[in-house]
């Protein structure tokens, strides 16, 4: 009866998987790919400008660059020296203008969309799978 | 052997309904769903027939304009990109949420070409590379052809279209169009209470019927718990009075079983060892029976068998077998060895026997028989013995009876009170001897009442009844017992017989007989109700005795009640007789039944019932019964 209820409620879940719980499982993938660690410490900059509502309960958030692997960032302004060093990934194109930015992961048009720039991310020395090889420029 | 257990017609009936009613609410449910998605793909085909004629008149004018260096020429004029965009923005209505243009450079990737989005965040910048969720655009490129998507996958998208637009046979963009759920919302939230209700009811229903199942699953769980006796794992008594219900024991014989100097075993060994003895025994029992036998245990260490379609040889014969085998069954408890004994009475024949209770009676008187014989034995009932050879002699009496045409109705007139004449008449069944004396139905009738010559003798009861009242006005009485009217064969052939004859059936009283009580109401108030349909007037004997009381009145729908004989016998010198039946004259006037009172012999008696009010009066004071009417 209990794995019946655990399969019900699984399935019922992944049927009723949002846009939310999709993009925020995306950016993690991403986080994930760019760091090259299953488990990345990410640090959210100016995280009440992220336009899109992701779910972090499933991240590895930290409070400061220092200890950050990547840095998720709605914006490039007001940003600490120490995490300029680190891996910077936007959520959104405006991001992109900063070659400090290795790529961006955002949601427009209903989508999930993913760009990567090729001599940012040699900068970087980040290499990424090659299913990633579709979203870099 | 696996018996089923009664469960009851309402019960029943429950158990069917509600699956039908769970399977058309589901349907009800699965039909407006499949409803819902025909309005929404009708609505999708209007939409998109609508702007694929859009789509392709812009596509046309935009190629036309700009020939097959479509993408390089947006390219190179930044005022004229603008420009393009402000035209495709107007191809964008309400319906349509992201409208742009995208085509394929070089490396294959997918890159915005226009973009008529308004809003800043979504609206992608000039040669945005673009992601495809899904392969219509390459479909597009490929086909050449419009191809359509429904985004199940994304939340505020309904549905996609990549529209090609060509130049040379050569796709050079694809046209993209992202449909809101704005109307598909609009319908959806109108019709969601009606879709709950349908939901809901389906989903009650469902949980009913799954409780149901459970609780019947338990009802019959619990119900095959006390009908098993928890030590030996046989019927117990209980189980038998409901078997009984059901059952006829007409292909049944009857053995009691006790075990001997039982109780010697309890006081000498212990309980425990008793009731594993118990338990070897009714293994041995068990071993030594057919499927199609039951065994119960009856008491303590007292059991019943029922053999099934066993001659009497055949009985004695398993009944012989079950002591022999229990007899040599050793039985080892504790390093002690047991032997057993055991006594059986046999009743070959409980279906003669009044009741079930009287044929086990029989049965065990032999076991007690057994008993006082010194034990391990097997005594038969030559009760039934006898009776059934006089029985088997009394049929081929009746038959050949039958054959010669010596079966043969007397009528007994009945007088109507208020008009002082015979209205009516009693038909009654006699038998004529080869030697030309009467014998009267109650010595023939039950020895034949399961056979088919029974049946046959009804027919000839009937046809007189329908050519007597062809022949004349006066209405006519027969008598059919109450084990008549349950059986269906009988009502079939009253049906048969009177179907094309109403008029007929309107003069003629069933009086029914009964020599038990009714217990099964229902089927008896179903067949009188049919009884009555066909026309036929319904009266009840011998009212005031016997069985035949004030409840059947309640139940029964009656027109007649015939007092019985005993009760009139003295009605002029005792005054209780005379009380009794004064009320049941004022209350048979208040129910509006007519009352007839029979075996009137004197003249007080006439003058006494007569003047309590008595409808019809009938006896030898009046008329005998004779063969043939006068």
């Amino acid at each position: 009866m209990i794995r019946f209820i655990v399969v019900f409620f699984t399935l019922f879940l992944y049927t009723h998987a949002d846009d939310k719980q999709l993009a925020s499982s995306l950016l993690y993938k991403v986080a994930q790919a760019v760091t090259n660690k299953q488990a990345p410490n990410i640090y959210l900059h100016h995280r009440e400008k992220i336009r899109f509502d992701f779910d972090f309960t499933k991240f590895n958030i930290v409070n400061n660059c220092k200890e950050a692997d990547v840095v998720i960032l709605p914006s490039t302004k007001r940003l600490q020296r120490e995490c300029r060093k680190k891996i910077l990934l936007g959520t959104n194109t405006n991001t992109l203008k900063s070659r400090r930015v290795i790529g961006a992961f955002f949601w427009q048009k209903g989508r999930p969309n993913i760009i990567f720039y090729k001599k940012r991310l040699q900068k970087k020395h980040i290499k990424l799978d090659k299913s990633f090889n579709k979203y870099i420029e | 052997m696996r018996r089923s257990f009664n469960m009851g017609r309402s019960f029943m009936l429950f158990v069917i309904i509600l699956p039908i009613m769970t399977i058309l609410s589901i349907l009800l449910y699965t039909e407006y769903v499949q409803t819902k998605d025909n309005v929404f793909n009708i609505l999708q085909k209007h939409l998109l027939d609508e702007k694929s004629t859009l789509f392709k008149n812009y596509s046309n004018f935009l190629t036309q304009r700009l020939g097959a260096n479509l993408a390089s020429t947006i390219h190179k004029d930044k005022l004229a990109y603008k420009h393009y965009e402000q035209e495709l923005s107007l191809l964008q209505g309400n319906d349509i949420k992201y409208l742009y243009l995208l085509y394929k450079d070089k490396s294959g990737k997918f890159r915005f070409l226009l973009d008529a989005t308004k809003n800043p965040q979504d609206k992608a910048f000039f040669k945005q590379k673009f992601d495809p969720q899904t392969d219509i655009w390459e479909k597009a490129y490929r086909s050449k052809k419009p191809q359509i998507t429904k985004q199940d996958n994304l939340d505020t998208l309904w549905m996609t279209i990549a529209y090609p637009l060509i130049v040379d046979n050569k796709v050079v963009a694809v046209l993209g169009a992202d449909f809101t759920y704005d109307v598909y919302d609009k319908i959806v939230n109108t019709l969601k209470p009606m879709e709950k209700i349908h939901y809901y009811v389906s989903l009650f229903m469902v949980i009913m019927l799954v409780v149901a199942y459970i609780l019947i699953y338990l009802y019959y769980i619990n119900r095959k718990k006390s009908f098993i006796d928890p030590l030996t794992q046989v019927y117990n008594r209980q189980y038998l009075y409901e078997f009984l219900k059901t059952s006829s024991l007409q292909h049944y014989q009857l053995m009691m079983i006790d075990l001997d100097h039982f109780k010697q075993i309890n006081d000498t060994y212990g309980h425990d060892v008793g009731d594993m003895v118990l338990i070897s025994v009714v293994k041995e029992i068990k071993a030594n029976i057919r499927k199609n036998d039951l065994l119960i245990r009856f008491g303590g260490e007292e059991f019943l068998v029922l053999t099934y379609k066993q001659d009497l040889k055949g009985c004695v014969s398993v009944a012989s077998r079950i002591k022999n085998a229990i007899m040599i069954h050793k039985m080892k408890f504790s390093q002690r060895e047991i032997l057993m004994t055991i006594s059986i009475g046999i009743n070959p024949f409980p279906f003669h026997s009044k009741n079930f209770d009287e044929a086990i009676k029989i049965a065990d008187e032999q076991l007690y028989n057994a008993k006082i014989s010194g034990r391990n034995c097997i005594k038969v009932s030559q009760k039934g013995t006898t009776e059934q050879t006089q029985s088997s002699k009394r049929i081929i009496d009746v038959n050949s009876a039958l054959e010669e045409d010596r079966i043969k109705c007397a009528y007994q007139p009945i007088l109507c009170v208020k008009t002082n004449k015979i209205v009516k008449y009693e038909m009654l069944l006699r038998l004529v001897d080869k030697n030309k004396s009467v014998t009267l139905p109650m010595d023939f009738l039950p020895s034949i009442r399961h056979t088919n010559i029974y049946v046959n003798i009804t027919k000839i009861v009937l046809d007189n009844a329908i050519q007597t009242l062809r022949e004349n006005n006066f209405e006519l009485t027969i008598n059919l017992d109450l084990q008549d009217i349950m059986n269906d064969d009988i009502v079939k052939l009253l049906s048969d017989k009177f179907k094309d004859h109403r008029k007929l059936a309107e003069r003629l009283y069933i009086e029914i007989l009964e020599h038990e009580e009714i217990t099964n109401f229902r089927t008896i108030t179903k067949h009188i109700a049919i009884l009555k349909n066909l026309g036929f007037k319904i009266a009840l004997d011998d009212f005031g005795s016997g069985f035949a009381n004030f409840k059947y009145l309640i139940h029964l729908d009656i027109d007649v009640l015939k007092i019985d004989g005993s009760l009139i016998r003295d009605v002029h010198t005792n005054k209780r007789t005379y009380h009794i039946i004064e009320t049941i004259s004022t209350f048979a006037k208040k129910m509006n039944i007519k009352t007839v009172a029979e075996q009137i012999e004197t003249k007080n008696e006439f003058e006494t019932l007569k003047a309590l009010g008595i409808d019809y009066l009938q006896g030898y004071y009046i008329g005998k019964p004779y063969l043939k009417y006068s």
